[in-house]
């Protein structure tokens, strides 16, 4: 080993979301264009930079339940802070939401970081060996 | 040798990508195109071995 690189996830890749998803036992639905929340910011939580309240609800792509049509969505839109990708918004009041995806959608990063790992594995030629470990972390080793 | 490449991907969806089996510069090639589809390094930490595999690479050029 000679070099560590600590990384920050964007989201960039839609296939990948959607494998990240569907791990979750959730769906990205591409173009739907309004997302599930309680409707109205109450300004208990930041708005990512670039968007304004009016902003809320509506997305590019959403992140639903396919079982539970009533549980709050994830919107996926286009990131304003001139950085490239996706933000995610969502309303964390839903607990079955927040369950799903984790405490500030933990769950999903993860899945969608793997996912990327994995995509990126298979077309560069590489062998993986993954390690799931209880707390919810995971170990790809790539080799060739 | 072999050339690996670790990720780690911790319970809040932070990443570590390390490169094993690649000396000195070689390695942060391997991983390059893995990391921009990850997201955007943030830090990035040389080890000992890669500083002794440049080291090693200085003292070869000065003997040339």
């Amino acid at each position: 080993m000679s070099h560590v690189a600590t990384i920050d996830l964007d989201v960039k890749d839609l296939d990948a979301l959607a494998e990240a998803c569907r791990n979750l036992g959730l769906e990205l639905v591409r173009g739907q264009t309004s997302y599930k929340w309680w409707g109205q910011s109450v300004g208990d939580y930041p708005i990512p930079a670039g968007f304004t309240a009016d902003d809320l609800g509506k997305c590019e792509h959403a992140i639903r339940s396919p079982t539970d049509g009533s549980m709050y969505e994830v919107g996926v839109v286009r990131r304003r802070d001139g950085r490239p990708g996706y933000t995610l918004l969502w309303d964390f009041i839903d607990s079955r939401l927040v369950n799903a995806i984790g405490q500030r959608g933990a769950r999903l990063k993860v899945q969608y970081a793997r996912a990327v790992a994995i995509q990126h594995a298979r077309r560069s030629g590489w062998r993986v060996t993954e390690q799931q470990r209880a707390d919810g972390s995971v170990q790809l080793m790539l080799s060739r | 040798m072999q050339e690996r490449i670790e990720v780690n991907i911790d319970a809040a969806g932070g990443i570590t990508v390390q490169a094993q089996g690649v000396n000195g510069s070689g390695c942060t090639a391997l991983t390059q195109a893995l990391e921009r589809e990850l997201g955007s390094v943030t830090q990035d930490e040389k080890t000992a071995e890669y500083h002794r595999a440049a080291q090693s690479g200085q003292r070869q050029q000065q003997k040339g």
